[in-house]
């Protein structure tokens, strides 16, 4: 009996039934995976809370520890770049909409200026919170789907299974992919999946991002369209490809959307021309874009949709 | 201590590690957990130390994204090996925690990634794949260390003795009695 106990709780024994447990686990089936996981997180959450809580006040002790006039500098610092950002922005729908005037003048004169239905389709922006990296981690692996299951919650499978960022809104909401994302008047990315309750976006700066984009550059006469391309991602900055070498291009010009549809006044903004150069067939420009400077936290978007017209359902 | 005092004393150890890993500590960063660990395997007997490794490990499988069961195997068959190989005398040396910190980082992050990876595609990877395990070694490897320099320090600072915990003591007892 004695052999048989010593033979069982021996480290060789014991290494032998870890594997076994590890194996019967690795096959386990997956709804007591996710029980188990989910019992392990929610047993560890108070003491995650808790570590978060110090964490934050220990940072927060530190930065008071810092002197009183590198913070004030640095608040001014924080203040003068929104100052200037709020500057562009403004500066960039100004452009925007001389240049449309400047488009519609000669067709108002031709007597484009005709009473016609009203338009079937009105643009509508939505506010959208766009969900933290934690609270999107713990909302695709399921701690707040599981916890709500019972009350019936479910996301869109595509959704869950996706990496990259989101927002509170889905298909309630009347959100469809391509819907671009705006913060102002700049483009910072679109729709990519819709689900239930939240929609996963594409910035513009990730590589599968695609939109049509089109030129806009300072001449004596005012901001005058230039040439029409596709903006690509290209991980920190976005490409503009198809603009054809004998299109003029410089530095500094500005890139909106092109894929204006009239129910907007003014193109969206994308970003400026950091780069351009000949491309290596000598047929192409290869034109580096620099979008437009997003604040560092960005918590509020706002959603492009198009929505009907009432005054268009009820004269039907 | 009495064992019940040492259990809680332990859990509550797992439990803050755990927090803190999951929370604040980058990856790759230093296994706080395997350092606790290693701490319980060498203050315990070989059973109570391989379950309470084995144990952190199921905690590391729910806790991470890997499958489960993972941690619990190399966490368990490499603290067995652990006790066979480097724990055999009674008074661990102040080295033996380091090591076998390092031994159980090590491995542990070898074998996850391998699997996860379903095995390292080729050589490069292969050196990635060890180069990460040996840098995650390392860090937990000083933590133990750390560890271990501070609690001699405070020992001779407060000229306070070494005494052999009730666990220790009832496994010599054990020893001699089946010897």
């Amino acid at each position: 009996m004695s052999a048989i106990r010593k033979l069982s709780t021996s480290p060789f024994a014991l290494g032998t039934w870890s594997l076994l447990l590890g194996t019967a686990l690795w096959f386990a089936p997956p709804a007591l995976v996710a029980r188990v996981r989910s019992t392990f997180l929610d047993g560890l959450r108070p003491g995650m809370c808790l570590v978060e809580h110090a964490h934050a006040a220990t940072g927060e002790r530190l930065a008071e520890w810092q002197s009183a006039e590198l913070r004030e500098l640095r608040a001014q610092l924080d203040a003068a770049v929104d100052a200037a950002a709020k500057a562009e922005t403004r500066l960039r729908r100004v452009m925007a909409q001389r240049v449309v005037q400047a488009e519609s003048i000669p067709s108002e004169a031709s007597g484009g200026g005709a009473q016609g239905s009203p338009a079937l389709f009105l643009p509508a922006l939505v506010e959208a919170r766009v969900i933290g990296e934690t609270l999107g981690r713990d909302w695709r692996s399921g701690v707040i789907l599981e916890r709500g299951l019972k009350d019936g919650v479910r996301e869109a499978a595509l959704v869950l299974k996706s990496q990259r960022p989101l927002i509170d809104l889905g298909e309630p909401d009347q959100l469809s992919m391509e819907d671009p994302l705006l913060i102002g008047s700049t483009v910072i990315g679109k729709v990519d999946v819709v689900g239930q309750w939240t929609s996963t976006f594409l910035p513009v700066t990730d590589p599968d991002y695609r939109g049509a984009a089109q030129l806009v550059r300072e001449s004596e006469a005012g901001p005058v369209w230039g040439a029409k391309g596709i903006l690509r991602g290209a991980g920190a900055a976005c490409v503009l490809e198809g603009i054809p070498v004998d299109a003029s291009v410089r530095a500094g010009d500005a890139v909106y959307n092109a894929g204006r549809d009239g129910s907007l006044d003014v193109p969206l903004y994308y970003g400026e021309v950091a780069a351009a150069q000949l491309g290596p067939d000598d047929r192409e420009w290869m034109i580096t874009v620099r979008p437009a400077a997003v604040p560092s936290t960005v918590t509020h978007v706002r959603v492009l949709r198009s929505a009907l017209n009432p005054q268009r359902l009820w004269a039907h | 201590m009495n064992r019940w005092t040492v259990t809680l004393v332990r859990t509550l150890a797992v439990y803050a590690a755990a927090s803190i890993q999951l929370t604040i500590l980058p990856e790759p960063g230093p296994q706080l957990l395997l350092a606790v660990a290693v701490w319980i395997l060498c203050e315990s007997s070989p059973r109570g130390g391989i379950l309470w490794a084995m144990a952190i490990g199921l905690l590391l499988d729910a806790a991470g994204h890997g499958r489960l069961g993972l941690h619990v195997a190399t966490c368990g068959v490499l603290a067995a090996t652990a006790h066979a190989t480097i724990l055999t005398s009674d008074r661990p040396a102040f080295w033996h925690g380091p090591v076998i910190a390092g031994w159980l980082a090590w491995g542990d992050s070898m074998i996850s990634q391998i699997l996860q990876r379903s095995l390292a595609q080729d050589a490069m990877e292969l050196v990635a794949v060890t180069l990460h395990a040996v840098a995650i070694a390392g860090l937990t490897a000083a933590v133990v260390l750390a560890g271990v320099i501070f609690r001699e320090l405070t020992r001779r600072c407060f000229m306070l003795r070494e005494y052999p915990s009730v666990v220790r003591l009832e496994n010599q007892w054990s020893r001699l009695t089946e010897a």
